[in-house]
Parts: structure tokens; C-alpha cells; sequence
């Protein structure tokens, strides 16, 4: 893997490092020893081609990519050229101990045990060429100091490699991790990015490396001050439209936020895919207003055409009303019955359109909920139903009852549909009806109970259906409105309604309401 | 009577504002069964009616009415614009309005009483109880109310 990031700078230090001290070394000669062998020239020309390779490293893929290579050359070079020099100085031993520092130092600073065992091959090659040159090394302690040295570092190297390896290891399974999450992750320094993890290439349509080196704010269009600010903490997050490489558009939630504790100069830029999201919220928006305008339009259909309805019905009425009051003696018996079942007939469809109206402006006139006291509710009912009660002779009683959040005017809509169905639906015996309430989960359950004709199993799910009836008018009137109303308003409250019963033995129809939530 | 009470030696005049025909006809069979005599005029929608009150073009010769019976809900002036032009017109705001309509709706109660009609009657479904309604009109307007006198 070629040098990244921190190891990129690292190479570049040391290449800076390396040249400027060789190029002391000359200065140090000079003073020290000045009558030495110790041309500028070749020494200058050996520096400024380490230096080189660090300058390549800054404009050239290619050297970024082979820069371990070309500074391991760079350090050959030099061993090569300080032997050249010991050569020229007859290896007296103040070059003879240079040789062993420059050599120990350069050891130093390889890092692959290739790359070391390469260079102990080349110096010790070197060092016998020089022995062989020089007869007079033969009696000194070179050869033996140079294969000293260079065993140490083969063995410091050793222990090195063992650190190297295991913190190559950790680096690759940062990496794994670094590339296997979900979310994009770019680390900018000054606005370029060093790192980009697989799923930020991908997001915004790169192949691997091409994010490497380029402006974050090419790439991701956002606020400079949010993202690339010196603000300790991160980012609250942005959502920007982002143009992939393929000129596709792409929506991103970003947020950014300083690596580490911020002492670092790097930030970290954390890309988060929401197009989906957007997608769904936007078709959910749509769905939702097509549908609360559906509603809207039904509501206003289902009351103007009721309020229309009322008119020429009203009418009908009112002609046949007048029919028989004032013809009626001269009619014959037939003629007025028949007027009669039309009467009746339009009185019949009133009720229904009556309360059709009702059930449509059961959104329309919903006031805000306040808390209710539930007897007052059943007290009010109880007046309304006072005719009913009396003629039926029903007996209607009712345990403690609390207090609930709601709109109270349908609340009593809701307790005189049960109550009156209940007194409705009876058998022969006098109705009796029990209200009571008692605590259910968060909030109350109510039952309304009575002993009239019950409702078989098979029918007790679709009498809260619109228009749906069981009996036939004759039977016991109504228009199949009041148990769909009855619904509607439990459930705009948040509870439930339900019904159990046996025919013959009485129903008892359930609902639940929120606590009030007042103290 | 009462001293107060409507005795001008005339019929009472009142204005019927309607739109549907059968409705005019039932109330002009209402107050023929009441056996009071009225002066029953009709218009047809909201302009009619401020044409009338205003004595404009062919209401020129009009008698005053003494009391209104208005809609509400006729085309081109429906009955609650009317109260808001008659409210605002200071030569016609002494008028008493009777709002006379088949919607129930607590809303346009609401509006007509904020636009300061007199009462607002809803039509019942048969002629007895239509027949009935008028008799109670005739009763409490013709027999115990104050009508403004007659002005101009």
C-alpha cells in the first residue's frame, strides 16, 4: 500500500531531515577537519535528489505511489557517496566512525525488512570492496563495525516489525471498519480530503482514491463556516442536494466535526444518504394531502347534499300534508292511505338525511377537548331522552363516573346514541340500563349495559358500519347512523368502541376515553 | 291589544325573500290559514330584496313592509349578505328580520344572529307544522311586538 496521510508526511520530513543534515556534515568537515577530501558539488548534487523525491511526492501520483522505493534509492545514494567519500580520505578513523553512524542511522530509518536486509547486503558489499581497495583496512576494525552495526538494526528491526505489523494489523481492521459502514466519512485537513471511506466514494460517484486530494467543497456543496469552522463540538446537520460525478443528483445529510479533540487540524465530514427518506416523506406529504382534501370534498358533498336533499323533500311534505287536510274528506279511504305511506315515507327519509348531515359534520363542528365531567354528560343525555324514558318506562342508572379530556357536546351525541339504542332495542320487560366506568390502562372504560334483545355474535362487528341495520323499519325505526356516529367519536377521542352480547340477554356496548390529564 | 301593538287599520305588509317556489306558496297558504289578514310581497333572491327596501325601479310603488321573512340560502344574494348590507344601511337597519331557512347549522345561526336578525325560524318538514309557525309569527310579531313606525 503506498504511504498515506501521516506516513506520507512522515517520509517527507525524513527526506527533508536526512538531506539537511548530510549537508551540515559537510559544513562540520570543513571546520573540523579542513584539510579533508570534501567536495561541495557531488554532496550537493546527492541532497537536492533526496529532496527531490520529497518535492515529487507533493505533484506526482507516481512518486506518491513508489515513494518508499525512491527513498530507500535515496538513501543508497547516499551511503554510496560517503564511502566514496571515506575512499577519497583513505578511511582514517574519524571516516571510519562516520561510516558506522551514517550507517546505524540510515538503518534507522528504513522500515521494511526487505528493504533493510537489501541495504546491509549493498553496504557490506561496499565495505568489502573498500577493504579489497584499501589494504590497510584490512587490520582495522571496519568490516567487523559495519556487520556490527547492521546486525543490530537487523535485529532492532525485528522487534520493529513485530510493532509494525501488529499496528498494521489495528490500521487494517480500522480500515475494514472505516469502510464498512453505512454512512460516508471524508477527513478533510484545510478543506482537502485525506481520507474517504468506500461508502463516500460511492455516494457521490467516485472510483477508489479519486476523493483523496480534492476540495471538500467541490464535493459537497454546504456552509463553509459549519462544516470547515474551528467549532469544538460538530455540526447540527445539513441536508444538501449534492450532483454525483455521473451528474445525478443525490440528498445528503451532512454533518461535520473536528477528529479527535480537536487538537488535530483534521475534521471529519459524515455523509448520510436520505434521498429515500425524502422520497417517502415527500409521497407521504402528497398522500396525506390528497387525502385530507378527499375528506374535505366528501364532507362538503355528504352536507350540501343533504342540505339539498331537505328542500324539495320538505316540499314533498308539506304538499301531501296539505293534500289531506284540505281534500282529504273527498277522498276515498284508498287515496288516503296511500297519501299517508307517503307521508310517512318522507318523514322517513328526513330522519335519515337529518342524520346523515349530522354524521358529516361530526369533523366540522368538533370544538377543542376540555375536561369533561362524565355524570354531567350522562345527567344531560338523561333530559334529553326524558320522553323516551318515560313512555318506555326505562329505568336508567349509573355508578360513579369521572372525569375525561373531550369535546362534550359529542360526547352527550355518543351517550344518547347508546342510551337511546339501548331503550330502543328492548324486549317485553321494561328496559334497565347501567352506565359504569372503570379504570383501563391509561385511561377509562366505559360500559353501557342492558337487558334488551342483545345482538347476535355473527352481526356484533358491522353495526358500527355506516348505514348498517339489522332490523327493518317497521321493527324498530332508525336509519343506521347512530353506531357509526357513535364510532367516529371514540375514535377521534383516541379509544375504542366494541360491543358484547347474547341475543335475548341484553348487550353491553364498551368504549374506552383519555384520563383527563389535568391534576 | 295593547296600545303598543300593530293596529293601523291596515293589513300588515311583509316581505317575503325566497327563491323556491313552493316554499312561497306554502307560506302564502300559511298566513291564508291563519285567517289574519297580510299583505304578503315576494322577491326572489337577496338584490330583489334591497331593490324593494330601497324603492328602486319596479318597487318604486311598493307598500314599506313591516316585516321581513328572508332566506338564506338563494343565488346571486344570499340572506346573509343581506344582513350585512341591511345592517350597514342606516335608512334600512330598523327593519325587523326574520331569517326563515332549512339549514340547522349552528354556524349559520351564529352569523345571522352576529349579523343582528330578529330571530331565525327553521322551516318544518310538514304543512301542519309549517301552518302552525306562521300562526306563531302572525301571534308575536302582529300582536305583541313594537314594530317601528312607519317612516318616510
Amino acid at each position: 500500500m503506498p504511504p498515506q496521510g501521516s506516513n506520507l508526511r512522515l517520509y517527507r520530513r525524513l527526506l527533508l531531515f536526512v538531506g539537511a543534515i548530510y549537508l551540515l556534515w559537510w559544513l562540520a568537515v570543513r571546520f573540523i577537519l579542513p584539510s579533508a577530501f570534501n567536495p561541495l558539488g557531488s554532496r550537493l548534487a546527492v541532497v537536492l535528489a533526496i529532496w527531490c523525491v520529497g518535492l515529487a511526492s507533493f505533484v506526482s501520483e507516481a512518486a506518491r505511489r513508489h515513494l518508499t522505493s525512491l527513498f530507500v534509492a535515496g538513501l543508497w545514494l547516499l551511503t554510496a557517496h560517503y564511502f566514496y567519500l571515506s575512499y577519497g580520505n583513505g578511511f582514517d578513523h574519524n571516516w571510519v566512525v562516520g561510516a558506522f553512524i551514517t550507517v546505524s542511522a540510515i538503518s534507522l530509518a528504513i522500515f521494511s525488512r526487505g528493504a533493510l536486509f537489501a541495504y546491509s547486503a549493498f553496504t557490506l558489499s561496499l565495505s568489502i570492496a573498500a577493504v579489497v581497495a584499501l589494504p590497510a583496512l584490512r587490520d582495522s576494525v571496519f568490516l567487523p563495525g559495519v556487520f556490527t552495526v547492521l546486525l543490530q538494526a537487523n535485529i532492532g528491526m525485528q522487534s520493529r516489525l513485530r510493532v509494525l505489523k501488529s499496528l498494521e494489523e489495528s490500521t487494517q481492521r480500522f480500515r475494514l471498519l472505516f469502510d464498512s459502514t453505512f454512512e460516508g466519512i471524508l477527513i478533510h485537513e484545510h478543506g482537502r480530503v485525506v481520507q474517504a471511506n468506500d461508502a463516500a466514494v460511492r455516494l457521490l460517484g467516485f472510483q477508489n482514491d479519486e476523493l483523496v486530494g480534492r476540495q471538500v467543497l467541490d464535493l459537497v456543496p454546504v456552509d463553509e463556516h459549519a462544516l470547515l469552522g474551528d467549532a469544538p463540538d460538530q455540526s447540527a446537520p445539513v441536508q444538501v442536494q449534492v450532483v454525483k460525478r455521473d451528474a445525478s443528483p443525490i440528498d445528503l445529510e451532512v454533518r461535520g466535526k473536528p477528529l479527535g479533540d480537536g487538537s488535530q487540524q483534521a475534521r471529519l465530514l459524515n455523509l448520510r444518504d436520505v434521498s429515500e427518506e425524502k422520497r417517502q416523506a415527500a409521497a407521504l406529504k402528497r398522500s396525506n394531502e390528497a387525502l385530507e382534501r378527499s375528506n374535505i370534498e366528501l364532507q362538503r358533498f355528504a352536507f350540501v347534499a343533504s342540505h339539498d336533499l331537505q328542500t324539495p323533500l320538505r316540499s314533498i311534505g308539506s304538499f301531501i300534508g296539505l293534500l289531506q287536510s284540505t281534500y282529504g274528506e273527498s277522498l276515498d279511504a284508498v287515496a288516503n292511505d296511500w297519501l299517508g305511506r307517503s307521508q310517512q315515507s318522507a318523514k322517513q327519509l328526513q330522519t335519515v338525511i337529518h342524520d346523515l348531515l349530522e354524521y358529516s359534520q361530526l369533523e366540522t363542528n368538533a370544538r377543542p377537548f376540555s375536561p369533561v365531567p362524565m355524570a354531567e354528560v350522562l345527567q344531560h343525555t338523561k333530559t334529553l331522552l326524558d320522553a323516551v324514558i318515560t313512555e318506555s318506562k326505562a329505568e336508567l342508572t349509573y355508578g360513579e363516573l369521572p372525569m375525561v379530556e373531550g369535546d362534550r357536546s359529542q360526547l352527550v351525541q355518543l351517550m344518547l346514541n347508546l342510551l337511546g339504542n339501548a331503550i330502543k332495542y328492548r324486549g317485553t320487560e321494561p328496559p334497565r340500563v347501567h352506565v359504569s366506568a372503570e379504570p383501563e390502562g391509561l385511561g377509562w372504560r366505559f360500559a353501557v349495559k342492558d337487558n334488551g334483545i342483545g345482538i347476535a355474535p355473527k352481526h356484533q362487528q358491522q353495526i358500527f358500519e355506516i348505514f348498517k341495520r339489522l332490523h327493518a323499519a317497521k321493527e324498530y325505526s332508525g336509519t343506521g347512523i347512530g353506531l357509526a356516529v357513535c364510532r367516529r367519536v371514540v375514535t377521534r377521542h383516541g379509544g375504542r368502541i366494541w360491543v358484547e352480547s347474547e341475543p335475548g340477554h341484553g348487550s353491553t356496548f364498551s368504549f374506552t376515553l383519555e384520563k383527563e390529564p389535568y391534576p | 291589544m295593547s296600545a303598543g301593538a300593530f293596529a293601523p287599520g291596515r293589513p300588515a305588509v311583509v316581505l317575503l325573500v325566497e327563491d323556491n317556489e313552493n316554499d312561497v306558496e306554502l307560506t302564502r297558504l300559511g298566513f291564508l290559514r291563519s285567517k289574519l289578514a297580510v299583505d304578503l310581497h315576494h322577491v326572489g333572491n337577496g338584490e330583489e330584496c334591497l331593490g324593494y327596501l330601497r324603492k328602486e325601479g319596479p318597487y318604486a310603488k311598493s307598500p314599506t313592509p313591516d316585516l321581513i321573512l328572508l332566506d338564506l340560502n338563494m343565488p346571486r344574494m344570499d340572506g346573509l349578505q343581506v344582513l350585512r348590507e341591511v345592517g350597514q344601511d342606516e335608512a334600512l337597519k330598523h327593519f325587523p328580520i326574520v331569517v326563515l331557512t332549512s339549514s340547522k347549522s349552528d354556524e349559520e345561526v351564529t352569523k345571522s344572529y352576529k349579523l343582528r336578525c330578529s330571530s331565525y325560524l327553521v322551516k318544518p318538514i310538514d304543512f301542519d307544522g309549517f301552518a302552525q309557525m306562521i300562526r306563531s309569527l302572525n301571534d308575536y310579531w302582529f300582536t305583541l311586538v313594537v314594530l317601528p313606525p312607519k317612516v318616510g
